[in-house]
């Protein structure tokens, strides 16, 4: 995925622990495991709002973009 | 028009893949009786019978192949989980298995040429299940985005 969430150095930086982090944005710990190990497919502007109110960032703190070269096939 | 719920409906296509399958098994154990009735009922050369029987023994692989993803595709259905690659695999596997049947059913039209029809029927069969199979691959991509929209 060519988009990185940076979201465990951002919190490292403000020393906020996930279940804290889960608690002022209001979504469950398994969402937001999904999403700080790279595996979200897309984010809401809500949840990123609520994110980076509770980090006190911005989107580009905790986003960002590496080009990505290959390209998947599809089985026949 | 008669209407069922969708869990009797999910049975009931299980209960006709079983019976598919059964079938299959009866046929392929009962085939040499089968056929020896056949050519005589329509007086077939003597010639045709051992080629004929090996080509139909040939058509039982991809039938029994495809019955069996029918019931791993139903399986999926019962467990509320259609929109899995693993769906997309056993849709992709039917229609290859109807085109193998397709090709199949060619090479017996040179002995029985109403095998012809079945040739036919079996690569149409072959392509909707290809469209078919494309659909719930994007209707799994929407789901697995859905899914993981955080």
């Amino acid at each position: 995925m060519p988009i990185i969430v940076n979201l465990d150095v951002v919190m490292a930086q403000r020393k906020m622990s996930l279940n804290e982090l889960c608690n002022r944005v209001g979504i469950t710990l398994a969402n937001m495991s999904i999403l700080k190990n790279n595996k979200a497919k897309a984010i809401r502007f809500s949840t990123l709002e609520q994110i980076c109110k509770a980090l006190s960032c911005q989107p580009c703190d905790i986003l960002q973009y590496i080009e990505e070269e290959t390209e998947h096939g599809e089985e026949l | 028009m008669l209407k069922i719920s969708k869990r009797a409906s999910t049975f009931l296509s299980q209960i006709l893949s079983i019976l598919v399958l059964v079938l299959l098994i009866g046929g392929a154990c009962t085939m040499p009786l089968i056929l020896r009735f056949f050519m005589n009922f329509f007086s077939k050369p003597e010639s045709f019978y051992t080629p004929v029987l090996m080509i139909l023994y040939v058509a039982f692989v991809p039938a029994f192949a495809a019955d069996i993803a029918l019931l791993v595709l139903i399986c999926n259905i019962k467990a509320d989980d259609v929109f899995c690659a693993k769906s997309v695999s056993c849709l992709r596997l039917i229609s290859w298995c109807c085109f193998a049947e397709g090709i199949i059913f060619f090479a017996l039209g040179f002995f029985l040429t109403s095998a012809f029809a079945v040739t036919f029927a079996a690569f149409f069969m072959g392509i909707i299940l290809r469209v078919v199979k494309n659909v719930i691959e994007q209707a799994t991509i929407i789901k697995s985005e859905n899914d993981f929209t955080i």
